[in-house]
This record gives C-alpha cells, structure tokens and sequence, in this order.
C-alpha cells in the first residue's frame, strides 16, 4: 500500500518540477496574454471551449492551462527557498539548544514557544501588511517564521545523541564544540531534518498560496495558483473553472509532497512515524 | 503536582512576555511605523507631527514599555479606522470567533476519531486504505479552495446553506467544515496510528483471551489509552483552528476577530492589528497552558511521578 501510494506521489511530483523547469516548452500560451475577445472560455470539453484552450480562459481571456503551468514555477521556488532557510535556522538553533542545554536551550525554546503562540498566517499576514507584497517578501517571511518545527524536532534528537559514547570520545579528545556539532553530531540528526524539509515543503506551498489569496503575497501580475484562486472567487457563479484548477493543482501538489514525504520518513527514519 | 503547575504556569506568564515584545515589534519592521500609519499623501511635516504626537521618536525600550503598561490595563489604543478601542473592537467580535472553532472542533472530534477507530480496526482492509487516503486527503487541502468549493457546490449548485453570514445553525455549517476539515485528518491519522499500537499490546491480547467482545475491547480499553496524544494535539489543533479562522471567517462574511484583523490588516489599521494579534497569541498561551495542565492530569504516570 506504501509503495504504491508513494509511486503515485513521486510521479505527480515530477509531473510538478517537469512543468516548473519545462513551462515555456509545454505552455500552450503565454500565461499573460490577454485576449479580450475569448474570455471565460470554458474548459474544451464544455459547450463554447475549444481545443486551444483545454481548461478555458480567465476573466482576460488568458489561458488557465498556460498560468497553471507557470504557476508551479511560483511555488515551487517559494516553497522550496523557504524550506532551506527555515531548515537552516531551526537546525542550527536546534543543534545549539540540544548541545549547550541550561540557559541557551532555554532562550531558545521559549523563542520557539513564543513564535508557536502567533497563528501562523495571521502573523505571515501582519509581517507582510507591513513589508508589503512581493516575492522576496514572502520568501522571507515563510523562511524565517517557519523554523520552529524544525528546532524542536532536532533539540530533542540531538539531546539523545549528544548522550552517546562517540561524543563523548570527541570530547574527551579535545575537539571544539562547533566541530562536534558540525562533524559528530548533525550527520545522525539529517535524516530527520531531510523528512521534516519534505514534509514541510507542502505547508509552504499552501501558506504563499494562502498569503496571495489574501493579497498579500507574490505581486498579482506574476501568475501564481493563489492569485489564480482570488480572481475566480468573483467568478464562482459564471465561471466555475477559474477557481476550480488552480486550486485541484494546489491539492494534488500537496498530496505529492506528503506521500514521497511519508515514503521517504519510513525509509530513513521511521521512528519519526508517531512523532508527526 | 502544585510544583509542576507552578513552573508551567511561570513559563506561560515569560511566553506572553515575548509575545507582548513580538507583537509590539512587528510594527518597527520596517523602521518608521508613522508611514505605515499615515495615508501615502501625508507632507514630511504632518509625519513629524504624527510621530511627535504618538511618541514614535522616544527610544525603541521606552515605547516598549509604555505599550506594555497600557497594554495590561486593557488599553491598546484607538483603531484608527472605526476610532473606538481596540480592545473594544475585538472582545465584540470575539463570541463569533469563538463559536466558529469550537463548531470546528466538534466537526473534527465526532468525524475524526470514529473514523481514526475505524481505520485502525479494519486494518489492512480496502476500506482502511480508503479512510486514509481521506485522511491525506483533508491534510492537503488547501482551507480557501475547499472554502470556494463548499460555497460553490452547496450554495450555488445545489443551494442548501447560506454562502455567508452568521446568525442561524445553516450559516455555520459550511465555514465549520472548512475550518474543521485539516484538524480532522490531523486527529484522524494520530489516532489511527496509536490505536494500531495500542491494539498490539499485551493487554488487549489479555482482554480478548477474556473472551470480551470486540467493541468492548476496541472501545474500553484500546480508546482509552489511545487517546492520550489526541487530547494534546487538540490543544495544539485549537490554536491551528483560531489561526485557521483568519481565512475561512475572511470567505464567509463570518464577523469574528480573523476577518475584522485582515479588514484591519489591508486598512493599515496598526493599533488594531498588533491588539488582535496579542489577545490571539494569549489565548492560545492560555490553551496550551490549559491543555498542559490536563495532560498531566489525565496521564497518571505523570501525575504521581510528580
């Protein structure tokens, strides 16, 4: 049942990075090609559709197919930029609160404690009301709000590594506590690290969505799945398959994620089953 | 036990400390919060002006200090959009908010643990991979998709409830689901997976030798103990469900605290912004802290080990 479930997952995965690198080649369209006179073209299959735009045409007339396939690009990057540099930052504030405990492992698990206080989105909203919109923006936000997870998970694994006999040989040896870290102990945790990354890829992706849904996320001429999603809300009663797409290709990417994510957990650290 | 509830209780009170700091600072992000607050056309004189007046150019602590002692009195300033307190503005919409997660919360528990039971009983059936499939299927979705679907299937399509609006039990139903629908998955798939534990242990073997039927043996003893992670992720999940709320309350006009904080947020309202994210915050401190304290007391392990 695993393995098959994370062969679907894989193959939708790379079906995602095939259109995020490949865009130009497999769009139909420019996704910002505005053609006034085919708006709100429904999908082919529908009375009034036609093959040239297989899942209609927005409120411009632009075509959907095109803006999903370049909307990858948009999550893809976002998520994936966001996830490295939260994993960056939740593995070394981790790795220092497992390692040095007493007063560092405190500081640093009541700033974990105080971020999990804030509603995610809500505090993702406020940051960007005041940065303002943009790419970078939300790059930023979701990088650096998203570490939590990460330094939890390894301040308690590096808390029972830290306990084993090579570190404390390396100790006793007179290596410097950076190099033990670096060199000792971060290599045990990374399977860790590496399913938490995958798994969180999928939170990211919803939360850019979620930010530019609200207005407040990637700039609207950037076509993105969230955007995609904000200008078919206007058009729910008359064109439902504006808002339907994007959203399906949100779902499905996500649902990707989370099984190669759960595929890749049994495999390299199933300990981490209960723990998620 | 007094010792254990005294330290939590001591942590809980520095959490809201760095909440207070975070909230506060928020608005120094960017470095002057008197543009962020002051309409784009304002002249470099009237932002002197504003800036004398609020006291943006007394140092960054003193500020600090001063919206932290008003902040424990109660008194976060004036919105500038509705020009009433803050504090005010919120506590109002608060009930609606309310409702709202803990209709949610309802929808997650009375779905999510029958079918986190089901699943783990039916193991390795047809049916359990279809159960867990949903369950994948709820985590990956995304709140404002599912939101527009609802709205589109069951008030547009085949209209049985209202697409906005609070004020009658059909108004609830769909925001409820929207809301409630990842929360589920989450205490659905937790469960499953503790129950499938649970069921291989020595007791349950024992109970079934004793010839007790398999509800009895499913729901007495295997639930029970199984439950245990479920209530923490709940308290965990009603913080998700408050944060949640931003969104689903924005979709369906629902006049709680997340839609008037997201008016506020694109109104540049920043007195009201940093109010609600601070009451949010502490609430949630305040659940944890709750759920903490219930955690060991339902654990007897922990509550005679302290």
């Amino acid at each position: 049942m695993k393995s098959k479930t994370a062969v679907v997952g894989l193959c939708l995965l790379l079906l995602v990075i095939a259109c995020a690198l490949l865009a130009p080649v497999l769009a139909p369209h420019d996704p910002t090609e505005q053609n006034l006179a085919a708006r709100l073209r429904p999908p082919a299959w529908l009375p009034g559709g036609n093959s040239q735009h297989p899942l209609g045409t927005d409120h411009l007339g632009r075509d959907i197919l095109s803006r999903i396939i370049y909307g990858s690009r948009v999550s893809l990057l976002v998520a994936l930029i966001a996830v490295a540099v939260s994993g960056v930052i939740g593995t070394f504030l981790g790795l220092a609160a497992g390692y040095w405990r007493g007063r560092v492992d405190s500081c640093i698990m009541l700033l974990a404690e105080v971020q999990m206080a804030f509603p995610f989105i809500l505090l993702a909203l406020a940051v960007m009301a005041v940065l303002g919109p943009g790419l970078r923006n939300v790059i930023v936000v979701l990088g650096v709000t998203g570490w939590v997870a990460y330094g939890r998970l390894i301040r308690a694994e590096v808390l029972s590594v830290s306990a084993k006999e090579f570190v404390e040989a390396a100790r006793a040896l007179g290596q410097k506590d950076y190099k033990i870290m670096l060199r000792h102990i971060l290599p045990n945790v990374m399977p860790s690290v590496i399913v938490m990354a995958s798994l969180r890829v999928a939170n990211m992706i919803i939360a850019e969505s979620s930010l530019t849904f609200m207005g407040l996320g990637v700039e609207p001429h950037i076509p993105t799945w969230g955007s995609m999603l904000a200008d078919g809300r206007a058009y729910l009663t008359s064109a439902w398959w504006l808002a339907t797409f994007p959203g399906l290709a949100i779902m499905l990417t996500v649902l990707a994620v989370n099984l190669v994510g759960a595929w890749l957990r049994d495999i390299l650290d199933p300990r981490l089953n209960n723990a998620m | 036990m007094i010792k254990l509830l005294r330290q939590r209780l001591q942590r809980a009170l520095l959490v809201i400390l760095g909440v207070s700091l975070f909230s506060f600072m928020i608005v120094h992000l960017t470095g002057d919060p008197a543009i962020l607050m002051l309409p784009p056309d304002a002249t470099v004189e009237q932002v002197e002006q504003f800036r004398e007046a609020v006291g943006f150019n007394d140092p960054l602590w003193q500020q600090y200090l001063r919206w932290l002692t008003n902040a424990v009195r109660g008194d976060f300033g004036f919105s500038l959009r509705h020009q009433q307190p803050a504090l005010t503005l919120i506590l109002e919409r608060m009930p609606a908010t309310i409702e709202l997660t803990l209709a949610a919360l309802a929808v997650s528990l009375l779905v999510g643990i029958p079918l986190g039971v089901w699943t783990a009983s039916k193991r390795n059936t047809f049916a359990a991979s279809i159960g867990s499939i949903f369950g994948l299927l709820g985590q990956s979705l995304p709140a404002f998709w599912m939101a527009l679907m609802l709205q589109l299937f069951f008030g547009l399509i085949v209209p049985i409830f209202p697409l906005t609006g609070r004020g009658s039990f059909s108004q609830l139903v769909m925001p409820a689901i929207t809301l409630g629908v990842y929360t589920t998955a989450t205490i659905m798939r937790l469960l499953q997976a503790h129950m499938v534990e649970v069921l291989q242990q020595d007791y349950i073997r024992t109970a079934r030798s004793k010839g007790l039927s398999q509800a009895l043996v499913v729901f007495k003893h295997a639930l029970r103990n199984a439950l245990l992670p479920v209530v923490t992720i709940i308290g965990l999940q009603l913080g998700t469900l408050l944060g949640g709320a931003v969104i689903t309350e924005s979709i369906f006009a629902w006049p709680g605290v997340g839609r008037l904080l997201v008016q506020a947020i694109n109104n540049r309202d920043i007195p009201l912004v940093q109010a609600g994210v601070f009451v949010l915050a502490v609430c949630i401190v305040i659940i944890n802290l709750c759920t903490d304290v219930l955690y060991t007391w339902l654990d007897p392990r922990i509550r005679l080990e302290s």
